[in-house]
């Protein structure tokens, strides 16, 4: 028996990638450090509750566990960060209002499609990792993505020939 | 596609960020168990209420105020939850130690009252969970594992005030293992930097003794034969020391993953307090090339588990047993069809517990006690308790641990003091007791 198909390893020793992982997605969707690390600690935390029935790939269980995590943090967010007197605006301010609207995007989008958005996009994995994750075909990934990526680009009011906010179709 | 949104210095998972995880692990385990058990304690007063019974009232306990709501590190005597423990040590029948998770911290936590109360002891360990700790009386502890140092070192810390202060013992680099009869302290170590060196090869292992509760260590006069594999580990838990006497001793190595026709484990033992070392055979085949625990009821009454890796939720185990000092060994019990190789052959109906996992799962838990040739306790990781009374060919889960509130499906330890006086411990659940090895009451909350 190979090493990936056991229960998915010792939670320690997958926690450095797996936490990662989450850190990134939630930072994509929340741009706040302190509120991107707490949405990933609580990811991994409900991932160690049931780490022997994440099978041998934790990883896209974590990812979308943080990613709807972080969407929720969005929606409670009373109001928007403004930043202190005297402190510079970062990347995160920059791209606040462009945050607002995927979280928002997200959040209406189906299930299925945003869980293969988010796998595909968000945590950019290839078709077929995110078919492997989900357990469904590669041709049944681009037919999600494909109609998540168009959803997400109409919820956002974003014109296709012009790219918007940067949600395009890749291969 | 949103690579533009991302943190451009994103932050480093430290040590202290897993201990955070583990500790919001047990609040969402505690606070799930709570909720199960006052939905039953609910139903229990309603039923009460139209038979006319009388319902005890829920006895009033410590208060977790500070452990719940404070984030930094705590104050020695603060109260701990007996749910939050994470591996317990009980040195006499009413003297306790645990390791506790809590915020970014590792403390330890001290009971003098069998385990109804606990309370912190040190607020802040100079190790990180996952360690391992033992004491040799309320006095006298030992402190080693979790996480290597940046040099890949695992130190021994040694305490001689109850846990509040450690100083770092002379030995090393690698402590794997230690085992403390009173003030004859024995502790088996590995000679190369985790990580340092090529993982592939191996280390030799030599084993240090201390005859006044750690302050001072010699080395054995000659070293066992084993090697240690110097692959990177969270914490090194592929050497372990088995003791029977001041003089007698096991030590059992393991290279986890190494395939080929040869069991993956290695064998010694001494009876001469490690003037000289024997090679021994360790049974366990090939197959179980993932863990391997050893404990004994005496020196020639040995038992050994193995397992293999874990596929699709399950995991293949066997239990060999021996009764001459491990010259010769019996396949005594085994769990989901594990390949064998040799004559030997799997008992009628397994016998082990197909549920939960052998090391290296249980990790840094003490979950196999052995308490006579006939009677031993184990408590795989993500499973129950399991008992045996017939030397380990059949295995029964414990009903009164599962009526006493035991949920089973985590981490745990199963720890004996004699062989009546015992504790269970559920992580983000709780702790149970028994004072005659066969009835257990939980204690605390």
């Amino acid at each position: 028996v190979a090493v990936d198909d056991d229960i998915g390893g010792r939670f320690e020793e997958r926690f450095d990638a797996l936490y990662r992982l989450a850190y990134r997605v939630s930072f994509r969707v929340l741009g706040d450090r302190g509120d991107a690390e707490d949405v990933a600690q609580d990811a991994l935390a409900r991932a160690h509750l049931r780490w022997d029935r994440l099978s041998g790939q934790p990883e896209g269980w974590v990812v979308t566990v943080a990613t709807n995590l972080a969407i929720d943090r969005h929606r409670h967010r009373r109001r928007r960060p403004v930043p202190r007197r005297g402190e510079a605006l970062g990347l995160v301010e920059i791209h606040l209002a462009e945050r607002v609207d995927l979280a928002r995007a997200l959040r209406r989008l189906s299930r299925r499609q945003r869980e293969v958005v988010v796998l595909r996009y968000l945590a950019d994995w290839s078709e077929r990792d995110v078919a492997d994750a989900l357990g469904c075909s590669p041709g049944a990934v681009k037919v999600h993505a494909t109609r998540g990526l168009a959803a997400l680009r109409e919820l956002l009011g974003v014109d296709p020939g012009r790219g918007g906010v940067g949600v395009r179709a890749s291969g | 596609v949103f690579e533009h949104l991302d943190d451009p210095s994103p932050p480093e998972a430290t040590r202290s960020t897993l201990a955070e995880v583990l500790a919001r692990s047990a609040r969402m385990r505690r606070k799930r168990t709570r909720a199960a058990l006052g939905a039953v304690g609910a139903l229990g007063l309603a039923a009460g209420l139209v038979l006319g019974l009388s319902v005890p009232a829920s006895s009033p306990g410590q208060s977790f105020t500070a452990f719940e709501t404070s984030s930094g590190t705590l104050a020695t005597g603060t109260a701990v939850p007996g749910s939050d423990l994470q591996d317990v040590v009980f040195p006499s029948d009413t003297q306790g130690f645990a390791l506790v998770v809590h915020a970014s911290q590792t403390l330890l936590a001290h009971t003098t009252d069998a385990g109804e109360t606990w309370t912190v002891v040190d607020g802040a360990l100079p190790v990180s969970y996952p360690a391992q700790i033992d004491f040799s009386d309320a006095t006298h502890g030992f402190l080693w594992g979790g996480h290597p140092s940046s040099d890949g070192s695992l130190p021994l810390w040694v305490s001689s005030d109850g846990g509040a202060n450690w100083t770092e013992a002379p030995i090393g680099p690698v402590v794997s293992d230690v085992s403390a009869i009173r003030y004859d302290v024995w502790a088996v170590v590995g000679t190369c930097f985790l990580g340092v060196v090529d993982p592939a090869s191996s280390c030799p292992v030599r084993v240090e003794v201390s005859s006044d509760y750690g302050r001072t260590w010699a080395t054995t006069a000659s070293d066992p034969a084993v090697v240690e594999s110097t692959a990177p580990s969270f914490s090194d838990q592929n050497l372990e020391l088995a003791r029977t006497s001041h003089l007698d001793a096991y030590v059992l190595s393991l290279e986890p993953g190494r395939s080929g026709s040869q069991p993956s484990g290695q064998l010694a033992f001494t009876a001469d307090g490690g003037r000289s070392w024997q090679s021994r055979s360790d049974p366990c085949p090939p197959y179980f090339d993932f863990g391997e625990q050893i404990a004994a009821s005496g020196t020639d009454d040995l038992w050994l588990l193995c397992a293999s890796q874990a596929a699709a939720g399950s995991q293949a185990k066997a239990l060999y047993r021996s009764h001459d000092g491990a010259h010769n060994w019996t396949l005594t019990s085994a769990a989901n069809a594990p390949v064998l190789t040799g004559n030997t052959t799997v008992p009628a109906g397994g016998g082990l517990p197909t549920g939960g996992y052998l090391a290296p799962y249980t990790l840094a838990h003490e979950n196999f006690a052995v308490l006579s040739s006939k009677t031993a306790l184990i408590l795989p990781g993500r499973g129950a308790v399991s008992m045996t009374s017939d030397g380990g060919s059949s295995w029964q889960a414990v009903p009164s641990l599962l009526n006493a509130g035991m949920v089973g499906g985590g981490n745990g330890t199963v720890v004996f003091a004699d062989p009546t006086h015992g504790w269970v411990s559920e992580f983000g659940v709780g702790l149970w007791r028994t004072t005659d090895g066969l009835s257990w009451h939980r204690l605390g909350r």
